[in-house]
């Protein structure tokens, strides 16, 4: 499927490399009409096939029947530091990749992950989270306002953004946290964690 | 219909139409470009990542493992493309090298995830956008008013008005019109609430009539924004309207629209000169489009 898809945008592209090499009027015309059908052509195919060609895209985000009574779990990282307390981590600490997507993997990937690859993954991402930690302590920034400061483009999903911990970090817990949206929208302390993997080393 | 689709297309435009949109393009593709860093960094994380993400989809868009030093010179090169595209250098040159390179960066956010999202990013209309500038005419700034200036600018913003009509297709597909109705909405809210912790959640979600506006603008919203692709009148409402929606849904929902300021497209930049005088190109451009 990857290969078709990008043979679409090559199609595409294609496509307006001979519009722009055809001199001659009326013949350009047809080729940018041609130009113009394929693009809304593939653009309108992603939309009903719900296939995502990117860039030719599905835009596929909340279009289902919402289910505020069935049970929701995410996979979610928490830092510890040297005296065992828990902090939660900025979304932005693994740039460039969002707290959300990196749920994502973790959900789909980390129960398939050998004890070494678990230790590699962990251990990397322990040392990304310290350091953004560290650079936010002292007043830094990470993520999209490093270069930009307040100007900088969020990551579309805005997840809340807790302070920095002042404490280093000495390690990581991944817990199965779920919940029933419409009972933790009464009672926002109604989930379950159960721990999933952790990770501890002394960083530098 | 076609009288309609060749004047949408083809009716002559001035040039400050086509160097205001490339303008736009380049900007907001800079913007998004500037606000991830840390993107050539992927290239460094350990192989284990990358096993969410199968070879074929890393040949799509040609994420050769040549290493850290390389990704940032490409992302530096990236930078250059845009600034060399917002300046007018070369533009046709200088905005197919960064619509290239826009390509190859802008799954990088969730390449390792199979990119669930990436056309939220804010880089999806530059791409093709910037790919469609290139393949246009490049005008002297003070060339006669011509279809040319018009088309690509034109497919620009029917490809972006995609970005309305797919959501409604998927919706009406995986939920059929209930979609549109008060009470998924309250659920909606429901279900990111915990996750996102969007302000005015609450507030909406305790008002029936709140949640019934949120469903029959967003239907409204996504199934006639198109017009705006064909009709100036109707891009006067459904711009605003389509700002103001983005607005709630990140202060609703939590989901922020990086693509936002794309809705500058659809101003018609040849009515500026037009409104300060009587010069037939803003005049012309004008008329074309009623």
């Amino acid at each position: 499927m990857q290969y078709l898809y990008a043979a679409v945008f090559a199609g595409f592209v294609a496509l307006g490399v001979a519009v722009r090499t055809s001199k001659e009027p009326a013949r350009r015309r047809v080729g940018i009409r041609g130009l113009i059908g394929y693009v809304a052509g593939m653009s309108l195919l992603a939309g009903i096939t719900q296939r995502d060609a990117w860039p030719f895209t599905s835009h596929t985000i909340a279009v289902g029947r919402a289910r505020p009574d069935a049970q929701v779990c995410l996979l979610e990282l928490a830092g510890v530091d040297a005296t065992g307390r828990e902090s939660r981590l900025d979304p932005y600490s693994w740039m460039p990749v969002y707290e959300s997507v990196l749920q994502y993997w973790l959900a789909r990937n980390l129960d398939g992950l050998s004890v070494a690859e678990r230790d590699v993954a962990l251990s990397f991402l322990l040392r990304k989270a310290e350091s953004a930690r560290a650079r936010r302590a002292a007043g830094g920034a990470i993520g999209p306002s490093r270069w930009l400061g307040p100007l900088g483009a969020p990551y579309w999903l805005l997840l809340p953004r807790p302070p920095a911990s002042p404490e280093k970090l000495a390690g990581l817990r991944a817990y199965s946290t779920c919940w029933v949206p419409r009972e933790r929208y009464a009672a926002p302390q109604k989930i379950t964690r159960s721990l999933r993997a952790e990770h501890f080393e002394a960083l530098p | 219909m076609i009288p309609t689709l060749e004047r949408a297309f083809f009716s002559p435009a001035g040039t400050r139409l086509l160097f205001a949109a490339r303008v736009i393009l380049a900007l907001q593709a800079l913007w998004i470009v500037l606000s991830r860093p840390e993107l050539p960094e992927l290239s460094a994380w350990p192989q284990v990542f990358w096993s969410g993400a199968p070879p074929g989809l890393r040949a799509r868009f040609a994420f050769v493992p040549l290493g850290l030093a390389f990704d940032r010179v490409r992302y530096g090169a990236l930078i250059a493309a845009l600034v060399a595209t917002l300046a007018g250098l070369w533009p046709r040159v200088s905005g197919a090298v960064a619509a290239s390179l826009l390509y190859q960066f802008a799954p990088m956010e969730e390449v390792i995830a199979g990119m669930p999202h990436t056309s939220f990013g804010g880089l999806t209309t530059p791409v093709i956008g910037l790919f469609l500038f290139a393949f246009a005419e490049a005008p002297a700034r003070d060339a006669a008013p011509s279809p040319e200036f018009r088309w690509p600018v034109a497919l620009t913003r029917l490809f972006f008005a995609f970005s309305y009509v797919s959501p409604l297709l998927a919706k009406l597909r995986f939920a059929g019109p209930t979609w549109f109705t008060a009470d998924n909405i309250r659920a909606w809210i429901m279900v990111n609430a915990p996750i996102t912790d969007a302000p005015w959640g609450a507030a909406v979600v305790a008002s029936d009539a709140l949640c019934w506006a949120v469903a029959l603008g967003t239907l409204a919203l996504e199934a006639l924004f198109p017009l705006a692709v064909f009709s100036r009148r109707a891009a006067w409402i459904l711009v605003p309207l389509a700002a103001a929606f983005h607005l709630g849904t990140a202060l609703t929902l939590g989901y922020f629209f990086p693509s936002l300021p794309l809705l500058l497209l659809f101003v018609d930049w040849d009515l500026i000169p037009a409104l300060r005088s009587t010069r037939p190109i803003g005049a012309a451009a004008a008329s074309s489009q009623r």
